[in-house]
């Protein structure tokens, strides 16, 4: 996450003093690897760190991060969109540079999972995870946690015979979960959002003046 | 419709998903992950359906006020249900041992089917306006 917010901080140097559409692209396509890595660690971290009862919250809270983004995104650009030079572009870039610092620092400060540490044989360390997000838990019940964890993780790789890899999630069980949780994705896009997420482009439809909106570009974003 | 109105639609909208994504803690703690999905599916579609027969049926000029509502009540239902629910599904659904892999393979679908629905939406939309 840390690495990745790094990279992010970097590649957006390249995205905001791009003078060609070149340029801008390849920035963007580096930008996007960052994306990638938030959009998959958040949530496993989230599922992983987090009590059961509240993981529910915990992973929704995700998409509303999202959704927070988002507002911020059309609040900037409502406030820049009268502007006609150069900067019209370049501070919306810019003010991606805001949030990697303070969220590495957070980051930093962060327990890790524990799942991911017993996973890796880092025992003791599992240990002061789980001490430091367990709140008001006693020793006992922090090393029946703990125990309970190892239990499931030395299951796991007993009825794993092969090792962890993506072949592994077409397989069994693991093939209806990988199935259903695609679909949960797909659903996302094929209800329609591109057309719902847009909906200026519609209320301007009419002449080729208001085509070239940027609620336009956005639509086919 | 003036692109100032749509615009202020428009950041209205993005309000209504943040507040939609709010009360959806809420309503996960009273339903299913399945009930709220397969529900909120049906009535984005039904909402969907409904504003491509008012666009079909009348060309008045409020009708299109009607039809901004209705985007935001889409927006808000989606907020509500389909929108989290995605991702508390796929945390929750793969398995321990795999699940970095099944949420990177999910979110991989999740990009292809977004880059490739753009043709069809591109023609759907140039389409419309011709």
């Amino acid at each position: 996450m840390i690495g990745a917010l790094f990279f992010m901080n970097a590649f957006v140097f390249i995205v905001f003093f791009a003078n060609s559409a070149a340029v801008l692209l390849v920035g963007q396509i580096l930008c996007g690897l960052s994306w990638g890595v938030f959009a998959v660690a958040s949530p496993s971290y989230a599922s992983e760190v987090c009590p059961t009862n509240l993981r529910g919250y915990l992973t929704t809270y995700v998409n509303l991060c999202w959704a927070i983004g988002q507002f911020i995104a059309a609040g900037v650009l409502e406030g820049l969109i009268h502007r006609q030079d150069q900067w019209a572009y370049r501070i919306p870039f810019a003010i991606q540079w805001i949030w990697p610092v303070p969220l590495m620092i957070v980051c930093f400060f962060a327990p890790e999972s524990p799942w991911f540490l017993v996973r890796k044989d880092r025992v003791d360390d599992a240990k002061k995870s789980l001490r430091r997000l367990g709140g008001e838990k006693t020793e006992d019940q922090i090393n029946g946690q703990l125990a309970m964890m190892i239990h499931t993780v030395n299951i796991e790789e007993a009825q794993a015979k092969e090792s962890k890899s993506y072949v592994e999630c077409f397989r069994g069980t693991d093939l209806r979960r990988t199935e259903i949780c695609c679909v949960a994705f797909f659903g996302q896009i094929l209800s329609g959002s591109s057309f719902a997420y847009s909906p200026s482009y519609f209320f301007t439809t009419g002449t080729m003046a208001q085509v070239k909106t940027k609620s336009f570009q956005r639509s086919l974003y | 419709m003036s692109p100032d109105h749509a615009y202020q639609l428009n950041l209205g909208g993005t309000a209504i998903a943040f507040l939609g994504t709010v009360f959806s803690w809420f309503l996960i703690t009273h339903f299913g992950r399945r009930t709220l999905y397969v529900t909120g599916q049906g009535i984005l579609c039904t909402t969907l359906m409904v504003i491509g027969i008012i666009n079909a049926a009348t060309s008045a000029k409020n009708a299109i006020w009607a039809e901004a509502a209705l985007c935001i009540f889409w927006l808000l239902v989606y907020a509500l249900t389909v929108g989290p629910l995605a991702y508390a599904i796929v945390s929750e659904t793969s398995s321990i041992r795999l699940r970095p892999l099944t949420v990177s393979l999910a979110r991989t679908a999740y990009q292809v089917i977004s880059k490739a629905r753009l043709p069809f939406t591109r023609t759907l939309l140039t389409s419309f306006r011709s």
